[in-house]
């Protein structure tokens, strides 16, 4: 495959801390990443609107956030057609089973608890663009990417 | 199918072309460079991808092998596989391990599990098989088995996988 | 019962009357032509010795006459022939009283005359003349003749009285033989009566006893109903419909206090009492009442003389007698006490409701909340690298794992106490579980071999599927966790139904049936005196240090238990293994 293969990461959280862990765990991934931090869901649409960015390769969702939460961002974003292809991933501290299954009712392709262990957000994260990856390029149907990460 | 997609792109943008094999092209003559963007932006639509070089090449002969191999009626433990790619492909097995970890990031017998597990969603999705037929198709020893790999795989078994894309349809159908 | 009695007492009161009617009209006419006949007897037996004496009295009579003419005869004394001549009248006299007495019977009449014809003719004849002297041999011819005559007479007079004495006999006879059967007729008849009074007096009496029975019962129930209403603060009405009057009983006027001297209580007086918003309920149950021939009125205010409030009940309904007369009976009570009661309890009711709602979602919000600033501080002491670790000193280094320490402790209560507001009652659905296939999915999970764990039949039952899974889990676990060293540990399940008598020590229902769900061990067991605080929330019976856990386990199980109306008790023995005792509703 080729070098200048880039994920693009989005990342959308309305918390300073947990989008600085998030942008730290990537520095030390594998795979050529380039990661950018929303923190709220207008942010999130004005990026995907706008035409001049590329679209991102995969979306990470905090649930709790105010205004525009990551359940309604989920519902918009897979709503368009243009953006179908584009993996979410919920990415939240609850693990209730209704917010999992609701999750991905409506169209998110990977849940995440949120882990407590620095370690253990970067081999995730990690993991996560990892397979992401392997949907895209080795033709496998993104419609049944289904991943739950507890 | 993709023959088909080749025959017409390069009929679009007229670039000359024959087949050697089924999923090998001969562009005969050297493509202009106004072109090759179109050209590949539109292969990519349908999911056709420019690889550029040698080791590329290898790695997705061994992709499409393994996913062949998986979608075959009986599917061979990994360690027949190693020797089957290592004849097929002409090279040793510890070499296409490195490809394919360099390039991938991952192992071999990891993508083969990934694989199985595609091809087990899919099984389900059709709806004509109980999980204990699918886990025979797929060679997995017990349903047990096959539900463990699913599990860990993807995090939920085989029954909730089911549930989550049935709901989803009705979600969408909904909207 | 009383309605036999009566139709009894009234048709043998009327029987007997008949019967002793007829009886003394038939003695009567008995009687009656009994005393005809006797009368009849002795005026014939009276009239017959008359005549024999009348007829003696005629030869006596004759006999006079002879001597007197013979007197006469002898002294030629006019003296006689006056008494002779006073003896003929007596005689004709005589005579006469005769013919009256012979009046009826016309032979012995007409031989009476003929025998008057011969007396005159032969007796008689024989004048006596005073101027001519009669000799002796006249004389005593004379006295020939006549005594021959006379004595012939004397015969057909004797005759005649035989006649009499015959007769007379002929009549006694003829009564003794009739009066002969009298004594008995009347004995009979005396008898008949006896015995018919002596058994309808018993009949009677018996029947007016028990009359006199019922109404004693009646009196004593009349008096325990009005009892009765009074305690139970109704009274009962009656109201006919088609012509719109009523009749309360005597309870009403308690109820309202009101004194029966002040006022007869009216439909009109009623409704003044009913409190003007409420009126109409009244005029619409009544008019539902006169198409449905029910009387409901659940609820309506009534406002004393004292201006106090009270809350009354109406309920009535219709009964038709046999000629399709219909009335409406029913009751009204005062249910002042229970509305208010039922008022109170609604609110504490709702107070309470609210309250455990708050409390549930305090639980779950604050342990919810609980984990974000908790989940930042792991994050950040797990980001502390390798590098930086080095550059402190060994102090600061453990101080850095102490608090790791603590942090992963309080993030597993906040998840345990977070898991233990999720298992609440409310909505959720009871469905039915087979409580085997739950143990066999453990089994499953956690890889659990049939030797380590014994399953006798278990039941299926209503429950919430996710708890009782979590229920066993957890007390399957805790067996696992608690076993001895080096000794494998073996957990039994076992089931039975037993009532709840049995098992529960306040409860005397023998029929109310549950299951018995045990699940022992052979582990290190524990202290009979701790059975009841093992269930305490993060209570824990050993060190942290011994055992890893927060000691949520078995309070979820409680909790689990409690959700679906069940009992959990554990038992124990140190060092020989536990046995939890759960008991389910069947």
């Amino acid at each position: 495959m080729s070098k200048n293969h880039n994920t693009i990461v989005l990342l959308v959280d309305d918390d300073l801390d947990d989008r600085l862990f998030f942008q730290e765990s990537f520095e030390e991934i594998k795979i050529d990443t380039t990661v950018h931090l929303l923190k709220d869901g207008k942010e999130l649409m004005d990026h995907l609107e706008d035409p001049s960015h590329k679209l991102p390769d995969i979306i990470f969702l905090d649930l709790n956030m105010p205004i525009l939460s990551g359940m309604d961002c989920l519902v918009k974003i897979r709503k368009n057609i243009l953006w179908k292809d584009i993996a979410v991933a919920i990415y939240s501290t609850s693990s209730s089973e209704t917010d999992v299954e609701n999750s991905f009712i409506n169209g998110a392709n990977i849940y995440i608890k949120k882990p407590n262990n620095f370690d253990q957000l970067r081999k995730i994260l990690s993991e996560v663009i990892m397979i992401n990856w392997q949907y895209q390029t080795s033709g496998l149907n993104r419609d049944n990417f289904i991943l739950n990460i507890k | 199918m993709s023959n088909v997609v080749l025959r017409e792109q390069f009929s679009i943008l007229h670039i000359p072309f024959a087949f050697i094999s089924a999923s090998e092209v001969l562009i005969i003559d050297p493509i202009p460079n106004n072109v090759l963007p179109t050209l590949l932006t539109s292969l990519k639509k349908y999911g056709i991808e420019l690889l550029e070089n040698q080791k590329s090449i290898n790695l997705q002969k061994i992709k499409d092998t393994i996913i062949d191999l998986v979608n075959l009626e009986d599917n061979l433990p990994t360690t027949k596989i190693s020797t089957f790619l290592a004849e097929k492909l002409n090279l040793s097995y510890t070499s296409i391990s490195n490809i394919f970890s360099e390039l991938t990031h991952t192992n071999i017998e990891y993508f083969i599990i990934l694989q199985r597990i595609e091809k087990a969603k899919m099984l389900i999705l059709e709806d004509n098989l109980s999980f204990t037929e699918i886990a025979w198709k797929l060679n997995y020893s017990s349903l047990a088995h096959f539900s463990g790999q699913f599990k860990k795989v993807t995090g939920l078994t085989p029954s909730y996988f089911k549930k989550i894309v049935r709901k989803r349809k009705t979600e969408t159908n909904n909207n | 019962m009383l309605k036999n009695t009566i139709k009894r007492s009234s048709f043998l009161l009327r029987g007997t009357f008949i019967v002793s009617l007829v009886l003394l009209i038939f003695i009567t006419l008995v009687s009656f032509f009994h005393n005809v006949r006797v009368k009849d007897s002795s005026k014939s037996v009276m009239r017959s010795f008359d005549t024999q004496i009348k007829l003696q009295m005629l030869l006596t009579c004759l006999k006079d006459i002879q001597n007197t003419q013979i007197d006469y005869l002898l002294t030629y004394d006019s003296i006689y022939i006056y008494i002779n001549q006073y003896d003929i009248l007596k005689l004709n006299q005589i005579h006469s009283d005769l013919v009256k007495l012979y009046l009826k019977d016309t032979l012995p009449l007409i031989k009476l005359n003929q025998l008057k014809k011969k007396i005159d003719a032969d007796l008689l004849s024989i004048k006596i003349d005073p101027m001519n002297k009669v000799d002796h041999s006249f004389f005593i011819n004379l006295l020939r003749t006549r005594n021959e005559k006379l004595n012939q007479v004397s015969l057909q007079i004797y005759d005649m009285i035989n006649l009499q004495v015959i007769k007379i006999k002929q009549t006694q006879d003829k009564l003794q033989t009739e009066v002969y059967l009298d004594p008995f007729f009347i004995f009979f008849i005396f008898l008949i009566s006896l015995f018919s009074n002596i058994f309808a007096f018993i009949k009677m009496n018996g029947n007016l006893n028990r009359l006199k029975i019922a109404n004693k019962q009646l009196i004593i129930d009349t008096e325990s109903f009005k009892h009765a209403e009074e305690i139970g603060k109704f009274y009962h009405w009656e109201w006919n419909i088609d012509q719109d009057t009523s009749k309360f009983s005597e309870n009403l006027y308690n109820l309202l206090d009101f004194s029966p001297l002040d006022d007869v209580i009216t439909n009109e007086i009623y409704i003044q009492f009913v409190h003007p918003e409420d009126r109409n309920l009244i005029l619409e149950a009544t008019k539902k009442a006169k198409i449905t021939h029910l009387y409901f009125l659940p609820l309506y205010r009534i406002i004393l003389k004292n201006n106090e409030l009270r809350y009354f009940m109406s309920v009535g309904k219709t009964i038709t007698d046999k000629e399709g007369n219909s009335v409406m009976i029913g009751v009204t009570k005062d249910i002042t006490t229970e509305h208010l009661n039922n008022q109170v309890l609604n609110r504490q009711n709702r107070n309470l409701i609210r309250s455990n709602k708050e409390l549930e979602s305090f639980n779950h919000i604050a342990s919810h909340d609980l984990q974000e600033p908790l989940r930042k501080i792991q994050l950040f002491i797990s980001k502390i690298s390798e590098q930086d670790l080095n550059s402190i000193s060994l102090n600061g280094r453990e101080t850095i794992n102490k608090i790791q320490i603590s942090t992963d402790r309080m993030r597993k209560l906040i998840d345990d106490l977070l898991q233990f507001s999720q298992f609440n009652k409310s909505d959720h659905l009871f469905n039915n579980i087979d409580l085997n296939k739950i143990v066999m999915a453990i089994k499953r999970d956690l890889d659990i071999d049939d030797n380590t764990l014994t399953i006798d039949f278990l039941p299926t039952l209503k429950g919430i599927p996710f708890q009782m899974h979590q229920l066993f889990l957890n007390l399957i676990t805790n067996a696992i966790k608690y076993k001895k060293p080096n000794i494998p540990i073996r957990i039994s399940l076992k089931s039975e139904l037993v009532s709840e008598g049995s098992f529960l020590k306040d409860s005397n229902d023998f029929h109310k049936m549950y299951y018995h769900i045990s699940v022992s061990d052979n582990g290190i067991g524990f202290q009979q005196e701790y059975a009841e605080s093992l269930f305490i929330l993060f209570w824990r019976l050993h060190q942290s240090t011994e055992f890893s856990g927060t000691g949520i386990g078995l309070a979820i199980a409680k909790k689990i238990v409690d959700n679906h109306n069940g009992f959990i008790f554990a038992v124990g023995n140190p060092n020989e293994g536990a046995a939890f005792n759960i008991y389910l509703p069947a």
